[in-house]
Order: C-alpha cells, then sequence, then structure tokens
C-alpha cells in the first residue's frame, strides 16, 4: 500500500472513521490539536514496543486487555509528565487526555487486519503519522475559519499567534464549536473520499 | 483453574510493575508541580494586595497548612493595627474533571464570605468574541480579578449553574469548595 492510500483510502479520522472524538473536540485550535496528534503518533509507537517485548508472555485472547493497560500505563506517565512541565496542555486537553488511550486501542485495533507482521512497525508508523497529519490539518483550518489565527505553539507566558484573515474576510465562529467541527468533518469526509476514489480509478487505469 | 493462575500472575507483576513506575515518575516531577503550585498561590496573592479594596491596611499573617480536609489546603490570617484576626484568606482546591485549580477566598471571622479570587478564567466561551449570557455573568470568574459577593456564595442556585452546559462540575466543585472554606472558618480553622 503506498503512502498517498495510508493518507486518503486508509486514513484513520476520513477513511476509517476512527478517533473523531479528538477531533471534534480538540481541534479547534491548531497547537492543541497538532499536540493531540504528536500524543497519539507516541502512544501509537510506545505501545507497539512494549507489546512486542511481552507479546510471547500473554496467550493471545489476554493480549487485547495488556495492550489496553500498556497503553493507559503510557498516558498516565505522559499525564504526570504534562502536569509537570506543560500545565497549560493539560488545560487545554482535560479529560480528552486519559481518553487517547482509548483513542489509540482503537487505531491499533485495525492494524492486524491488512498488516503483516514484517510491516507492523512501519503500518504503526503511518498509522500514527495519519492520525497527526489529520488533526494537525483539522486544527489549522478549523481555527483559521473560526477565528481567523493560526496558533503555532503555547508556552507559559508566550504565545506563538498568527492573523491569517484579515478584514473585510471575517471568521465564521461557529466551526469552533463541536457542531461545527462536525459539519466541517463531513465536507472534509467527503473530499477525502473523492480523491481516493480518484486515486484508484487512476491506478486502475494504469494497470489496464 | 491451575492453566490460568500463571496468567493471572503475570498480569497482576505487570499491574505492580507499571504502578512502581508511574510512583517513582511522579516522584520524581513532583518537586516542579509544586513549585507551580506554590508560584500560582503567590501570583493569587499579589493579586490580592494589587485590590486594595479588600482589607489595605491588614497585613498577613503567616500560612498555615491544612492537611485531611477535601478543599482547604491553607489558610493565612490577615491582622489589623491591634493584632487581631479581621480576616482570613483560604487557599482551596477544588477538583473538576481532570487536575484542578486553584482558589483564593477571603472570609470575616464568621465565615462570612467576603470575596474569591481563581486561578484561571473559568467561562466556557467558544472564542474570544462570544459575550457571556446572563446566566454566566452571575459566575463570571475573572483571571487576576476579585469576585466580590458580599451577599454570599449561597445566593447562586445549583439551577443556574446548571444552565451553563460544560461547567457544571466546575462550578459545582467551586461552590462546595467555597462553603467547606466558611465552615473552616466559622469553626475557628478546625475541621467541621
Amino acid at each position: 500500500m503506498s503512502f498517498q492510500e495510508h493518507m486518503l483510502a486508509k486514513n484513520p479520522v476520513f477513511g476509517l472513521g476512527l478517533g473523531i472524538l479528538p477531533i471534534l473536540a480538540l481541534s479547534y485550535r491548531f497547537d492543541t490539536a497538532s499536540i493531540t496528534g504528536l500524543i497519539s503518533l507516541l502512544l501509537v509507537l510506545l505501545g507497539k514496543g512494549t507489546l512486542r517485548m511481552m507479546k510471547d508472555a500473554f496467550p493471545s485472547p489476554i493480549l487485547r486487555y495488556v495492550r489496553m493497560m500498556v497503553l493507559t500505563f503510557w498516558i498516565a506517565l505522559t499525564e504526570i509528565i504534562i502536569e509537570a512541565y506543560l500545565p497549560q496542555v493539560r488545560d487545554s486537553l482535560g479529560i480528552y487526555l486519559p481518553l487517547l488511550a482509548v483513542n489509540t486501542f482503537l487505531l491499533e485495533a485495525i492494524l492486524p487486519v491488512d498488516q503483516v507482521d514484517q510491516n507492523e512497525w512501519c503500518g504503526s508508523l503511518l498509522l500514527g503519522l495519519g492520525y497527526f497529519c489529520t488533526i494537525g490539518f483539522v486544527g489549522a483550518f478549523r481555527e483559521i475559519l473560526s477565528s481567523g489565527t493560526i496558533t503555532l505553539l503555547t508556552l507559559p507566558g508566550w504565545t506563538l499567534k498568527y492573523t491569517i484573515l484579515n478584514k473585510p474576510l471575517l471568521p465564521i465562529r461557529f466551526f469552533a464549536l463541536p457542531a461545527g467541527g462536525l459539519i466541517l468533518y463531513g465536507y472534509l469526509k467527503a473530499g477525502f473520499r473523492w480523491m481516493a476514489i480518484r486515486m484508484s480509478r487512476v491506478r486502475k487505469g494504469e494497470e489496464s | 483453574m491451575n492453566r490460568y493462575l500463571p496468567i493471572w500472575g503475570r498480569v497482576t507483576f505487570l499491574c505492580l510493575v507499571s504502578a512502581f513506575l508511574l510512583g517513582v515518575v511522579h516522584w520524581g516531577v513532583s518537586y516542579q508541580i509544586h513549585k507551580q503550585e506554590k508560584q500560582i498561590f503567590e501570583s493569587l496573592l499579589k493579586g490580592w494586595k494589587q485590590d486594595a479594596r479588600l482589607g489595605k491596611d491588614l497585613t498577613l499573617g503567616a500560612e498555615r497548612v491544612v492537611t485531611s480536609m477535601r478543599f482547604v489546603k491553607s489558610y493565612i490570617p490577615l491582622r489589623g493595627s491591634e493584632g487581631k484576626t479581621e480576616l482570613v484568606m483560604v487557599r482551596l482546591v477544588p477538583g473538576v474533571y481532570v487536575g484542578h485549580y486553584q482558589l483564593l477566598a477571603a472570609y470575616t471571622k464568621e465565615g462570612k464570605l467576603v470575596g474569591y479570587l481563581v486561578e484561571r478564567e473559568m467561562v466556557p466561551t467558544v472564542s474570544t468574541y462570544s459575550k457571556p449570557s446572563p446566566e454566566l455573568n452571575k459566575v463570571f470568574l475573572e483571571k487576576g480579578r476579585w469576585t466580590y459577593r458580599p451577599i454570599g456564595i449561597d445566593t447562586l442556585q445549583r439551577e443556574e449553574i446548571e444552565t451553563i452546559s460544560g461547567a457544571t462540575f466546575t462550578f459545582l466543585s467551586l461552590l462546595e469548595a467555597l462553603q467547606e472554606g466558611s465552615s473552616f472558618v466559622k469553626g475557628g480553622g478546625k475541621r467541621p
């Protein structure tokens, strides 16, 4: 499967409909969205690495529970570190930070279906990257539409923010709401689907 | 039964190792967490000093730590020129969904709430342009500014709070914390 296919047809958010909750709740600002994506990517890789080490110690029916436990451990660890060094990030993510363990569990759960053992790491990396890029893209798009700005980084007492939309273009605040996010998700999903179908047709045409 | 025993043992071992590692990491960074909490408390106290309306002639006493209470973490007596305690500043830590925030509340000796100051702005707005509703205005809490409630926080009804979607637990915990602080001061600095 090519990189484009991973990003379009097998995109976790728009292709497979996974991880929508953080997309709706946290993508109202680019910095919050990108941090969520980054934590998800780290969780996917750390979870995969840890589980690989203890794969032989547990029978396969138990492994899914162990996977959940491993992800919970990593997210708890991340939460402690974020609370100590980036409290404003913890405040922005709120309840959705611990919930990322469930999100990552669901993201990973789809992997064994179409991944062979040799490509396991590559598949996880692409899945995590796909999620990171998608939530970052939605975050940037939503923030520009709803506030007319893009917030790249927020540190204690310092924010890197650019104004994109100036008069006469006015932002539509509705898109910062979860309902606005859902509508935007629908349009973006349709766009991604259209691109995936188009790519598939081009590929079939090349093959024939 | 015997078949599952080794699996049970391994899962238990994994849980214990995870708990131990989390404990070690938390212990390692707890200094940083306490440092931040202290900084926030100092900035809240600074906010009190900047607002001269609240006991400008009073002097701050030493902070006294309170253990085994849900929200009250410490208190500072504010003394008048004769050395008598006029007001009591209570440091409260109400919980929200995840994590917590700090709150500095001033009470009279009788436990009547004079005013309070929150660590961060707590208005469930959709963007910086939106205006709070009349219901929301009643509990509008602005960062770095004292909210004066001479008639008492108990005038705020639970139903009014529940009209604020998404902030119910936050505001209920604020109410509970302020009530606990009042009972604490009324009881002369003892657990009610």
